[in-house]
């Protein structure tokens, strides 16, 4: 079932390129040739001089780029009419398939979404994300045994999630009362001493890329649970990345997202600053005062291979980090295998129980 | 199917319970010859027991035949002990009980002698030997009557050629394991089945712990409340940095030194080795 295409076509052949994770590069689907970003620019000389002419902003900031005129009229939006999932692909990509919540009628919608500033390209390919999520099902004895036979893990897709990455600066206010003790003996008595302190810490603490998914379709404490990620291989966003994958289109904007991220900040400064105090005992917080002073906001795709599970009438929903390999998703539990192995374990625990007792009690039979 | 024959296992292990918790047969009789057997007559338990109370009395030392179907869960090191002990015998109460005892097992054709308290002076593991050999020669031929009249009438002359007489002696370090010699068959059935409703317990805890761990296996997203991991490296700057003292406060607790002496000796008591009994070599089969 061939969902996903590319608009990049092979300098050698003229088929379809994809961005393969494993040599970083554009490859052919129909010669298996790799190409880098710069050869392909250079086979599209013009495209790429009308996208340079465009512009594209590597710094942090707290707006979205706009996608260039040549960006846009390649790629299209589809939305899912179940859950309501915005996505977009290359104009080539035939999206039939909600990534989110397996719907196979998604709609085509208008192209209005946002360009991101950044992309973490995919550094794991489908089958290592289908053998880790092979692996992830081992192991856990009450996961029923036809969830894993009718889950159709090959069917895992790989999406690019809108993430807002927060910079900031907080700024701390705090006081606590802290007590240091000694104790010494002379003659027949023990004294003990306890002087009393005012401990005021003030100072910033500075957070880089703290990651927000701008999706509201993807629940929050999957993306949460499934950093980290590595920043260092961020890129410029280029549409290359997105050859052979879809994108969710951000719905959550920066302002909206941004209690979320500072809320996160907010409890690190907390830890931080409280760490700089030591050498009391019974140190108790008296105020604190945290503020963030600075801020802002880039817009980039992540990756995450995504699959979508109906079982007994419910949607189960794994991810996995498109570049550690670490997998998030809630797994339904067999009823009858909890009762069955809590039954072992009390029956199996019991009599061995019973028989020691009886043995160290010395028998009675 | 599977929960099928986790019920069968349910119920042998219930049945298994309910065979144990029948209740055992019980002796609760005390006398000075006691026959639970059958193979000593009436005629022949009152002439002994006449003949034992009358020693028992004079002497002040309880002299006992006991002749039991089996050796009552005990293995042979003990049984004498543990007849000894649950049956409560003894001249005199508590620690105080002073008794010289043949215990026969008739199933198991094994019988063994064993004394107690202020006794144990007189019947040492020799007398105690002593007294077995003359038991087996009675017991040897099928005589259990004439075993035990040989047996009360040596431990009288025994008693009066030791020059034995009766106190109450203290005992430095009672020993014995309890629920080996202590306790009788239907007390350690009782104790056995008082604690196995905390093995339930305990069993149903574990259980509902190992698989709410295996249940929450199949759980691993939630919400992050920190972003420790993306604060900057040297991230973090003080621009006040203070620990201001308030005050000092002082506390004196006085400490009570022990300067006495220790315990001076407890003269006049008689010291008796661990267990209060004396043993003979070993029983015999016969």
């Amino acid at each position: 079932m061939a969902d996903q295409l590319s608009n990049y076509k092979c300098p050698n052949c003229g088929g379809p390129l994809r961005f393969d994770p494993e040599s970083q590069q554009l490859k052919c689907s129909y010669c298996d040739s790799t190409f880098t970003q710069a050869e392909v620019d250079a086979f599209y000389k013009a495209d790429e001089q009308l996208a340079a002419s465009q512009g594209t902003d590597t710094q942090w900031g707290t707006d979205t780029g706009d996608w260039s005129q040549e960006e846009a009229a390649h790629m299209r939006a589809y939305n899912c009419p179940s859950c309501g999932a915005q996505l977009i692909a290359d104009d080539t990509t035939a999206v039939t398939v909600c990534p989110y919540c397996s719907n196979p009628t998604v709609v085509a919608a208008q192209f209005v979404t946002k360009k991101p500033q950044f992309v973490l390209p995919f550094q794991l390919d489908k089958e290592k994300a289908v053998e880790l999520l092979t692996e992830f099902y081992k192991g856990k004895p009450l996961l029923p045994r036809q969830f894993k036979s009718h889950n159709h893990i090959e069917e895992i897709k790989g999406v690019y999630v809108p993430f807002w990455l927060y910079n900031g600066v907080m700024d701390a206010d705090m006081v606590f009362k802290g007590e240091r003790v000694m104790q010494f003996t002379q003659g027949d008595e023990v004294i003990t001493e306890t002087s009393h302190y005012q401990i005021i810490r003030r100072g910033t603490v500075t957070f880089s890329g703290v990651p927000a998914d701008a999706s509201s379709k993807m629940p929050d404490e999957y993306m949460d649970a499934i950093e980290p990620y590595d920043y260092s291989l961020l890129k410029d966003f280029d549409t290359m990345y997105l050859a052979g994958y879809m994108a969710d289109s951000y719905d959550v904007d920066e302002e909206a997202d941004r209690a979320r991220a500072d809320r996160r900040m907010t409890a690190s400064t907390v830890t931080a600053i409280s760490s700089t105090v030591n050498g009391f005992t019974g140190l108790v917080p008296e105020r604190s005062t945290i503020t963030r002073i600075d801020g802002a906001a880039a817009y980039a795709f992540l990756p995450v291979w995504l699959l979508s599970t109906r079982w007994n009438g419910n949607n189960y929903l794994f991810a996995v980090n498109g570049e550690t390999g670490k997998i998030v998703g809630d797994m339904p539990t067999d009823k009858q295998l909890l009762i069955s192995w809590w039954l072992k374990i009390t029956l199996g625990l019991f009599a061995v129980i019973a028989i020691v007792l009886y043995f160290m009690g010395g028998g009675f039979l | 199917m599977r929960i099928k024959r986790l019920a069968a296992v349910l119920s042998a292990v219930i049945g298994l319970l309910l065979i144990f918790a029948l209740p055992a047969k019980t002796n609760a009789a005390v006398t000075y010859v006691y026959d639970e057997t059958g193979i000593l007559t009436s005629q022949q338990i009152d002439e002994l027991n006449q003949l034992a109370e009358e020693i028992s009395l004079r002497q002040e030392c309880g002299v006992y035949v006991f002749i039991t179907s089996d050796q009552h869960g005990y293995s042979e090191r003990n049984y004498a002990k543990g007849i000894f002990m649950n049956y409560d015998l003894g001249y005199g109460e508590g620690e105080g009980a002073s008794g010289v005892l043949l215990a026969i097992a008739a199933e198991e054709s094994y019988f063994d002698s064993v004394a107690y308290g202020v006794a144990s002076d007189v019947f040492t593991t020799s007398k105690l030997d002593q007294l077995n050999d003359l038991a087996f020669e009675y017991l040897a031929g099928g005589d259990w009557y004439g075993a035990a009249e040989a047996f009360i009438t040596r431990c009288d002359e025994m008693l009066t050629a030791g020059n034995y007489h009766y106190y109450v002696p203290t005992y430095t370090d009672p020993t014995i394991a309890p629920n080996v010699v202590q306790y009788s068959p239907a007390e350690r059935r009782s104790q056995f089945f008082g604690r196995l409703p905390f093995a339930g317990i305990i069993s149903a805890l574990v259980g509902t712990i190992s698989v709410s761990v295996m249940a929450r296996k199949n759980k691993n997203i939630k919400i992050e409340q920190t972003a420790d991991r993306y604060i900057i490296k040297n991230g973090v700057h003080l621009s006040r940095n203070q620990d201001i003292f308030i005050n000092k406060t002082r506390t004196v607790t006085r400490v009570h030194r022990d300067t006495g002496g220790g315990g001076g000796s407890s003269g006049g008591s008689h010291s008796y080795h661990s267990s209060g009994f004396s043993s003979s070599s070993g029983g015999r089969h016969f």
